[in-house]
Parts: C-alpha cells; structure tokens; sequence
C-alpha cells in the first residue's frame, strides 16, 4: 500500500516537471523562467561565491558565529509564538488536508486511517524537504556548498517537520474534543491554557527588559542585551525546548552537530507518534476542505482573486443608496464594494478611522504634554510610510476592478455603455479605497508633526503651514495619480491577454512565478514613465515660481499641484479611451487559457 | 410514461442498435441471495443537525435502487457514508457481509463509488490512474483488464495523456474506468448522468444494466427520472433525511398511483414529496 501512495507522489511529481519543461516551449513562459533565474542570481546566488571564499579565509565579522546567541535566542522565540497560536487561536482547517482527487480515489479505498495519516506524513516530507532546500539556498547560500551544507539542509528539515507535525496533531486534538457530544468547553479551556502561557512569556519578556540597565539602548544595542535575556533565568527556562531547534544551524563540525540534532530528533519522533496515535474522525473535515479548496481554486481562475475564509452566504447592507447618484459608473462602484469580503469600505468606517487618530492624537497632547513627539513621530513615520507603501503596491495588489470582472466581460459589453465608462466605473473602487487609506495616512502624518518643528525638516518648506498645504495638495493629488496607477495593470489583460490569462493560472513554477516578476516590475517602470511628465513640469513650475518670481512656497506647491492634476488627467483620459476602444473590440472567447 | 420494462421494448423497436440489449429480459431477482447492501438504522448528523435519520434498507445481487429525492434529501451524504468516504454517526451498514465500520478494509474492496463530478489527479495520466488504482486495491497484472477497460470505454487514444487534455466526458469515463477496475460487487452512482451528452447517457445506462446483469449490486442517485424508471429496478425516495417511501419500482409505483395505469416515476416522486423540498 505504501508503494501505491508512493507511485502516486512520485508519478505526480515526475509529470508535473515534465509539463512545466513542455511549457517552454512557448516563448511567453521561456522569457518568465530566464527572468527568474536571473533574478535569483542577481538578488541570492551572486554573493554565493564571494561568502564561499571568504569562509575559506575565516569568519567575518558579522558572521553567524559571532551572532550565533541571538539568532537563537530570537528564533526560539518565534518558534514559541508559532507553536502557542496553533493552541490559542486554532484555524479551522482539518489538519490532514486531502484534495478532492486524493478523497475520491483513497476515503472510499481499503486502506486504514491510519495509512492514511501516513500518507499525509509522507507527502508532507516531500514539501518540507524542498522547502529546506529552499531556505538553505536563501538563507545559508554560502555554507550550502561547503562541508556543513548537509546540517543546514537536516536543521531546515527538522523544523518544518516537528512544525507541520504539530500543525497536524494541534488541529486533531480540537477535532476529538469537539467531537465528544459537541462540547465546547474541553476546546475552550486549552486555548485559554495557552493563552495563559503566552501571557507569561510575554510577561517576563517585559519583564526582562524591564529590568535592562537604563543606558542599554533597545534597538542599536540588541546584540548585547538580547542573548542573555532570551536566553536565561525564567524566559530562558519557557524557551529552552525551542532553542534546541537552533542550535543544528550552527554547527559547523559531525559530533557538534550530532548531539545537537539528536534531541531535535527525539522530539520529532514524539511529535510522529502523537499524529499517528491521534485516531480522530477527519474524514467530515477534510470533504469540506477539499470542497472549499476547490471553490477557492474555481474563483481564482475565474477573477484572479483569492479569498481566504468561506463564501458568504448572506447579502450585505448596501455601501449608499444607488438610486441617489445618476451616473452608472457609479453603479459599479456600488457592485464592486458589495463584493469586498468585508463591509470596511463604507463612509462610516472611514469616518469613524479619522476620528479615533484625532483622539488619539488629542489624548496623547493631553497625557504626554512635552513628550508627546515621542508618539507623534511614531505616527507620522507610520503615515508616512504607509501613503507611500499604498501608491507604490496598492494599485499592484487590488484586485476590485476589471480583472475581477473579466470572466463577465460578455456580459459587460451588453451594457450600452461605452468602453471607457465601463472601465471608469470598474476603476472607481479600488480609487475610493486606496485614496481613502492614503487620506488617513496623510492625517495621521500631520497631527503626528502637529505642535513639533523636527530639526531634520526644513523650516521654510516643511514648517507647519507647509506640512498643511502638502497634506491638502498631496490629498488632492491622491485619487488621480492612484487612477493613473491602476489603468496600467487594468491594460494588461486587454493588451496582453494571454499572458493574463497565464499569470492568474493557479501553481507554481519558475516560469510561472517568473511571469509574475516581469508583470510586476514592468507595472512599476510603465507607472514611473507616466508620472515623468507630471513630476518634471511640477518641478519646473516650483523652479520658475519660487526662483524666479519668488513666490511665497505656499503658492508655488499649490499652483504645482494644479498643474500636475492637469496633466495627469489629460493622461488618464487619452488611457481611459484607448483602453475603452480595445474593451470594444475586446473578443474574451477568442483568447487562449493557460 | 411506462415502467423500465416497457421503455426497453419502446427502445429497441425505435432503435435497431439496442435491439438485441432489448430482446434479452431483465433476469428475475432472487430474494433469497442474501443482500450484498444491508443498512439499519443509519443516521448521520453534523452537530445539531440530522442530515439522515434511521434509515433501513437492503440490496440484493442484480438489483438497481434509485435512490431518489428533493435537494437537500440527504442522497449524497447516504452514498458518502455508504462507501466509506464519511463515518456514520449510528446504525449499521454491511457491504458484502463486512460490517463497514468494524471491518472497513474488507467491505471498501467490494465496492466502487463513483461521484457526480470525476476527481482525478492532475498529473497522473490515464494509464497511470489505472495503475496507481490497482496497487491501492491488490489488483495484480492489471495490464490487460485496464486495457480492455480502456478500449471499451474509447480511452485508448487518450491513455498517456493528463486529465487536463481530456473532455469533461472522457474524465467521467476515466473515473468510471478506475472505479470498475477491481471488478467491484457493489456500485454506488452519484449523479452520473450530469454533464453528458445524449449519447454518454446512452451508453452509461447501458453499462449500468449491464454489471447488474452480471451480477452487481447498485445504488444510482439522479434527478433524471425518466431514465431511472429505465435502468433501476427499486427506488428509495427520501425526502429531508427520511425515507418516504421504499421498494420495487412496480410497488412504489403502484402505491402512489391512485389507480391512474399512466402514471410516471416523476408522478410518483411529485406525490411522495409533496412538490416540495420543505
């Protein structure tokens, strides 16, 4: 029977190599692998060689030996965090998960429950075992070809082994005990055990670090303070199990690594016999997964969107009252906020987000008086960077928009409507959701520099009534160039649809995943190309006014603002009636599916 | 509408292909052979609620049952517990004498379930599911029964390529051909006429009556009633997990027929069920 389950794997495995090698064949795919390769190189292996040759001469300075503590000390902590969530916030995914296929050909097949855990155990091995050879290559590139690349491969390997394992057994157990006469309190009553550790590591944490001598800096002197506090007293006694999983990693010799890897060893041979022995009914758990998976799956081809959690089944208040606007495009502003997996996106929430900074904001000038730039520099750093983050990945990340909707383009086209409000109207949600978390974070940039003049700032572009006229012109500017971002990845399926078509095929791959990069790096250069002309006549306007008329900054950033939103419109609508046109001619049917 | 019996005549004498499948009656079925499907008592719930509620019935060699209801019936879950796939949470259920949830190795090698949408594996070709499937059930030298299989369902030409190459019609025959490679005893059919063509329906009917013919025992859950009436020789109509009526096709027929000679299987239904799901 075990030969069966391994003919399967290694049958499956052999021919899912064999047809992502038969897909190079076609160019689009041999252009996403070579780009791949490439940029693994560049990025990992191009330094694999110099750390290679530099071990050879002995350890630098910032080699793992020397921060071999704290890495420990650091990643048992984390491994502790993870192993407490599976116990104090349990997923409700099955712990075995068998695809649909696997529980049509083996549930109705005479093999044991028991073959059937190990089965998964099995399959498991094959995913942490690439995985580990995986990190090695990230993470450890220059011992991986080097006399100790064997223990970093095994070292890997045990982690994700023991944490899938326990994964496996955590999710089991919260089965059995839900399954005796369908009480809850059995279930309730671990997850508040573990809470409760949680809560005590975190207390000592504190504690520790409470207890650091005032002129420990926390941050630029972690290497000093960290070891000894994660890695003694009682924090270091809670941690202990998990900083055995380091310590393989830094062996660099056989018998070190021996008796570092054996009691790693012995408690993966634990966490085996627990799954095993674990006999639970996960038969019901796994259909239902299986099922979902595959609905997920389904969708994904379908939209391109992946939804985490179950389908709602409920209809949902709607976001405003359509019957008040005239124009249809907003009409799919309406369809599209109905269809976010959460009703966050509304006026009254977004409302209720600016009211809690400027309490926030309020509570903390009260309470913190002359210290308060101590929290509002933190609030503007956090403003800052998130109103950058969302305009340079949000337009890349949303998905609220045509490509959601291209599996109804038939139907899309029935409107009468022309192409370019059909594709205004798509456009209209994502723009209202990321100008609306732009907005937020610009506020939140203000009032944190609200009442504090930081001396890195200039005085006379970045004073306090300047940082007010940049918070308006920047949130004047925001929906437009948000526009203009999202008009490109919304192009690419109208332009390039079969290469669409290939990127949203669920799987992996290098030349898959190869495709991704090209699409998100050329999204990137395409939109900075757009904004060129934008910034440089902004620039120049500044230039001309504050040069040489000698306006007040005031006026210059303001009038620069007006001419940006001028030309950036004028771009935006010449994209939004070419893409229009081709959204006309646009024959979904006739296009090739990966 | 008239009984499978008489819908057989009708169709050899409008189609000369099926004249010899029409001139060979239906054997008669001896009630004495002790039944290769025995359910008692079987009941399934999900927390609070009971999806099946004390269900009793039984299947002897060569007998079809049509297993018949409303959306929402519990006909799915019946055949999923039936075959193994989920546990039931009372009652028995013995398939070919095993005991299913005492002895379930021995009862799932007499049995093949078929579901209403064929689950393969992507990167398995069609030779290789037969394969992986006759090492899961101990077939041995599987090579020439998975060729005939092949041949007899047109899957030769298909045999080294990937489900993702296949029509969805030729991935039921896949899945069909897996299912009777270990030469089964017991069938269990859900939905499987959904998706196919007027002839895949044709040719699916025919190899169901076929195997009972030869012997199996088959349990085939469809909407289509009209071609129940012509493959199945009982029916069990349920009905929000309940069985409201059970036993020979004639029997049940005759029950709800308020003397009308004409009355159709859907009739039947329609009457049993109230017209309703609720």
């Amino acid at each position: 029977m075990l030969r069966a389950l391994l003919y399967l794997r290694l049958t499956s495995l052999k021919n899912l190599l064999l047809a992502q090698l038969r897909r190079l064949r076609q160019p689009k795919y041999l252009f996403g692998a070579l780009f791949a390769v490439a940029y693994f190189y560049f990025f990992f292996f191009r330094h694999t060689s110099g750390a290679a040759s530099a071990d050879a001469h002995g350890p630098t300075p910032f080699s793992w030996n020397n921060l071999s503590e704290l890495v420990a000390g650091i990643a048992s902590f984390g491994l502790f965090l993870v192993f407490a969530l599976m116990w104090a916030a349990p997923s409700d995914r099955p712990g075995l998960n068998f695809s649909e296929a696997e529980i049509a050909f083996l549930f109705p097949a005479p093999l044991t429950r028991r073959r059937l855990v190990h089965y998964k155990i099995l399959s498991a091995q094959f995913t942490a075992l690439f995985q580990s050879l995986l990190y090695a290559l990230l993470f450890h590139a220059g011992r991986l070809f080097s006399s100790d690349g064997l223990f970093v491969i095994l070292a890997w390997w045990t982690v994700l082994s023991v944490l899938t394992l326990h994964y496996q057994a955590s999710s089991l157990t919260f089965a059995r005990l839900a399954s005796v006469d369908g009480r809850r309190w059995p279930a309730r009553l671990l997850r508040g055990v573990a809470l409760a550790v949680v809560a005590l590591v975190l207390a000592a944490s504190i504690r520790a670090i409470l207890d650091l001598p005032p002129h420990i800096d926390l941050i630029n002197d972690v290497d000093r303070w960290a070891p000894a506090t994660l890695g003694e007293g009682l924090l270091g006694r809670l941690l202990w199990p998990f900083a055995l999983f380091a310590r393989p990693f830094f062996a660099t010799d056989f018998v070190p690594f021996a008796s570092a890897f054996a009691p790693v060893l012995v408690i993966l041979a634990i966490h085996y016999l627990w799954v095993v022995r674990l006999n639970v009914a996960f038969e019901e758990r796994a259909l239902a997964h299986a099922e979902r998976q595959a609905a997920r799956v389904a969708e994904l081809r379908r939209t391109g969107m992946l939804r985490l959690g179950t389908a709602r089944t409920a209809g949902r208040r709607p976001p405003f009252d359509l019957s008040r606007v005239r124009q249809p495009e907003f009409a799919f502003l309406w369809k599209n906020l109905l269809s976010t997996t959460r009703p966050w996106f509304t006026p009254r929430v977004w409302l209720g987000c600016a009211l809690a900074l400027i309490l926030l904001f309020t509570a903390g000038r009260i309470t913190l008086g002359n210290t308060y730039w101590k929290l509002g520099g933190a609030m503007a750093t956090l403003g800052a960077a998130a109103a950058a983050l969302t305009l340079l990945y949000g337009p890349l990340l949303t998905r609220l928009d045509l490509r959601q909707d291209l599996a109804n383009a038939d139907i899309l086209k029935t409107y009468p409507l022309p192409g370019w409000r059909v594709l205004l109207g798509e456009l209209l949600t994502p723009i209202a959701i990321l100008t609306g978390i732009v907005w937020l974070a610009l506020l939140a940039w203000f009032l944190g520099l609200t009442g504090h003049q930081p001396p890195s700032l200039s005085p006379v572009w970045m004073n306090s009534d300047m940082r007010l006229v940049f918070s308006l012109c920047a949130a004047f500017l925001a929906p437009v160039v948000i526009a203009l971002e999202l008009l490109i990845p919304n192009a690419v399926p109208l332009v390039f649809p079969s290469w669409f078509n290939a990127v949203r095929t669920p799987g992996a791959g290098l030349d898959l995943m190869g495709q991704r990069l090209i699409f998100g790096f050329g999204q990137v250069l395409v939109v900075c190309v757009a904004l060129l002309p934008a910034a440089a006549s902004a620039a120049l306007l500044v230039f001309i006014l504050h040069g040489w008329l000698e306006l007040a900054p005031a006026l210059c950033v303001t009038f620069a603002t007006l001419v940006v939103t001028a030309v950036l419109i004028a771009e935006l609508w010449c994209g939004l009636w070419l893409l229009g046109q081709r959204f006309e001619k646009f024959d979904l049917s006739s296009e090739p599916r990966a | 509408m008239r009984f499978h019996t008489n819908a057989l005549e009708d169709a050899a004498a409008h189609d000369p292909l099926h004249a010899a499948r029409a001139s060979l009656p239906l054997p008669p079925i001896p009630r004495t052979v002790p039944p290769m499907i025995e359910v008692s008592g079987f009941t399934k719930r999900y927390g609070r609620f009971t999806a099946v509620e004390d269900l009793s019935f039984s299947v002897h060699p060569g007998e079809v049952l049509g297993l018949v209801g409303p959306n929402g019936a519990g006909k799915t879950t019946t055949l999923r517990c039936l075959a193994g796939i989920i546990p039931a949470t009372a009652g028995s259920v013995r398939i070919a004498g095993h005991d299913l949830a005492a002895d379930p190795i021995a009862a799932k090698r007499a049995l093949a379930f078929f579901p209403d949408e064929p689950r393969l594996f992507d990167y398995l070709t069609v030779r290789q599911h037969l394969a992986f499937v006759a090492k899961i059930y101990g077939v041995t030298d599987h090579t020439p029964h998975a060729e005939s299989l092949l041949a007899e369902l047109e899957l030769l030409d298909k045999a080294d390529q990937l489900p993702g190459a296949l029509s969805r019609g030729m991935k039921q025959k896949l899945a069909i051909a897996c299912g009777l490679l270990h030469s089964p005893s017991v069938m269990f059919f859900d939905e499987p006429l959904t998706g196919l063509d007027p002839l895949g329906i044709r040719r699916m009917k025919d190899s169901i009556l076929q195997r009972a013919r030869a012997g199996a025992t088959i349990i085939l859950s469809s909407h289509l009633l009209h071609l129940l009436e012509e493959v199945c020789s009982h029916v069990l109509i349920l009905k929000r997990g309940q069985k409201i009526a059970a036993g020979s096709l004639d029997d049940v027929v005759a029950h709800f027929s308020n003397g009308d000679a004409t009355v159709s299987l859907e009739d039947v239904f329609l009457r049993a069920t109230g017209g309703t799901e609720n």
